[in-house]
């Protein structure tokens, strides 16, 4: 679990807030709100605490289900390009990562990173994976808050 | 076979599968009575049973210390972790979810539950254990804490004193050590009982558990009523039965029948016969006893599970949605399978073939020939052995 700073958090709130509007608009408008409070009083993001395995609790089944493209898992791919552009960024020892980013790379050249970062859990469709990909490069390439 | 008909066989097995889990534990009394009855200095009849049951009360008294040293560690860990941070007030963002159980007759008010952030998830119980009240509590965090510096200083006064003895032989053996000794013992033995009794009240006899819920079910299960009533009362049948409490419990007592399995099987040894047949008495009887109690362990959870579908799912169009969330599951397990199956066909007794099994293991491989044992030699009907 990483603390996460203020300007991380709110990149973090518009990719996912743009990609959810594309991909799970339902729990976007019933439950982004929550979603983004908890983000910014807690400084972590949601989903990634640690939990311990007690093994008394009693499930409904005996096996973990992937509940599909909601806040939480984009939240994940949001981190997750986050990292992938700062670490391209970085890799050429530059302190901006955004600006630097928007002038020297194509998007579908940073989509292309993070789709070969992230594990994809066997439900998920890659086509589908990479529109939402696009979408939050996108919004963290030419969101306001990006200078 | 009707409804009706089988919550009562999952009741008995319930029942059945508790009693082979305690069965070492009983039977650890007339294996005691043996050994003191035909060993070096044998007792009144009385005074060998009253021995025997009061060794068998310590050590489940001593188990259930372990059980506190559990249930306090788990406490600290939830109210500590992250985990339960946001409860569910069921305000009017839950209605969809809300009415389809509240027309199923359910209070939901009733039912403390937590909602959390998670890609991959289950819907699930968790019992939370209490604190006790005041200080005892905050003593009993604090021995959370510094778990790890007392487990340490704890075998280093354990190699202190033995080496101690091996210095100064006979260091404690005088009236200042043993009044002292009993001094300590008798002031604290007020707080141990008055925690364990807390303890007892607060984690077996009424304990809380809650559902966790991941948020995203809200939006997923919105317009899906039979699912959402299906699996929310699966869970309610958990808290209701107080099955995550209790799985503590059983893990930790099964954990030691099987210790105590092994000794009832020494039962072989006390009569005179051949040291091969003997023997293999032994290993029948040690390993059906330590096979039952695993086995009645895991098949409790699967008379649970069982239970808590056949409670969740009493019409056409809530079995039918449980039936298709089980064999949607992208990893099935003979447990759901299993499950699946008794919703869609008609009860039969054969379904819970597991937990049979190990009932018959136990009666069969550990009990009866250790009952037979223990009558024919207080009968007089086989000698006992010389060495004994």
């Amino acid at each position: 679990m990483q603390r996460l700073d203020d300007e991380q958090v709110e990149r973090i709130l518009a990719m996912v807030d743009a990609s959810a509007a594309a991909v799970a608009p339902d729990e976007r408008d019933d439950s982004f709100d929550d979603y983004a409070d908890l983000m910014r009083t807690e400084r972590i993001l949601p989903g990634t605490e640690s939990h311990p395995v007690d093994d008394s609790a009693a499930g409904l089944a005996d096996a973990l289900i992937f509940l599909g493209m909601g806040l939480t898992f984009l939240g994940h791919v949001a981190f997750t390009v986050l990292n992938v552009a700062t670490n391209m960024a970085i890799e050429r020892g530059v302190e901006n990562a955004v600006t630097y980013l928007r002038k020297k790379f194509r998007k579908d050249e940073i989509v292309d990173h993070v789709m070969e970062e992230l594990t994809l859990p066997p439900e998920v469709d890659p086509s589908e994976m990479r529109t939402v990909i696009v979408i939050q490069v996108t919004v963290l390439l030419d969101g306001d808050d990006a200078e | 076979m009707t409804e009706a008909a089988q919550l009562r066989h999952l009741r008995f097995t319930d029942r059945a599968l508790r009693a082979v889990i305690a069965a070492p534990y009983a039977l650890f009394v007339p294996t005691l009575m043996t050994v003191d009855h035909y060993g070096d200095s044998p007792m009144h009849l009385a005074g060998e049973l009253l021995l025997a049951l009061g060794a068998v009360t310590v050590i489940c008294l001593a188990i259930f210390a372990f059980l506190i040293r559990e249930w306090a560690a788990w406490s600290y860990e939830y109210r500590h972790g992250r985990q339960l941070r946001s409860p569910i007030n069921w305000d009017h963002r839950w209605d969809d979810v809300r009415q389809p159980l509240e027309q199923s007759g359910l209070d939901i008010d009733t039912i403390a539950a937590y909602s959390v952030y998670r890609t991959h998830f289950n819907l699930k119980t968790l019992h939370p254990p209490g604190r006790s009240l005041g200080m005892l509590g905050v003593m009993s965090d604090w021995g959370e804490r510094h778990n790890r510096k007392l487990i340490v200083t704890g075998a280093i006064s354990g190699v202190a004193i033995a080496v101690a003895g091996e210095v100064w032989p006979g260091w404690y053996d005088r009236p200042q050590f043993w009044i002292g000794a009993g001094v300590v013992t008798a002031v604290l033995m007020p707080f141990a009982i008055w925690n364990g009794w807390s303890q007892y009240r607060m984690n077996a006899h009424r304990p809380e558990s809650v559902v966790l819920i991941p948020s995203q079910w809200r939006s997923r299960l919105r317009g899906d009523a039979p699912t959402a009533t299906a699996v929310f009362l699966h869970e309610v049948s958990h808290v209701r039965h107080h099955d995550v409490s209790r799985r503590r419990i059983v893990a930790m007592y099964a954990h030691f029948a099987q210790f105590g399995a092994f000794l009832d099987a020494g039962m072989a040894f006390t009569v005179r016969g051949s040291d091969g047949l003997l023997f293999a008495l032994f290993l029948i009887m040690a390993v059906s006893g330590i096979l039952a109690v695993r086995r009645a362990r895991t098949a409790l959870r699967l008379v649970e599970e069982l239970r808590a579908d056949a409670e969740a799912c009493r019409d056409e169009p809530t079995r039918k949605a449980m039936h298709h969330f089980l064999d949607g599951l992208a990893t099935p397990t003979p447990q759901t399978a299993l499950r699946s199956r008794v919703l869609t066909t008609p009860w039969k007794l054969s379904f819970l073939f597991p937990a049979h099994r190990a009932i018959a293991l136990m009666t069969v491989g550990n009990a009866v020939p250790l009952l037979t044992l223990f009558t024919l030699l207080w009968t007089g009907a086989v000698s006992p052995a010389p060495d004994l």
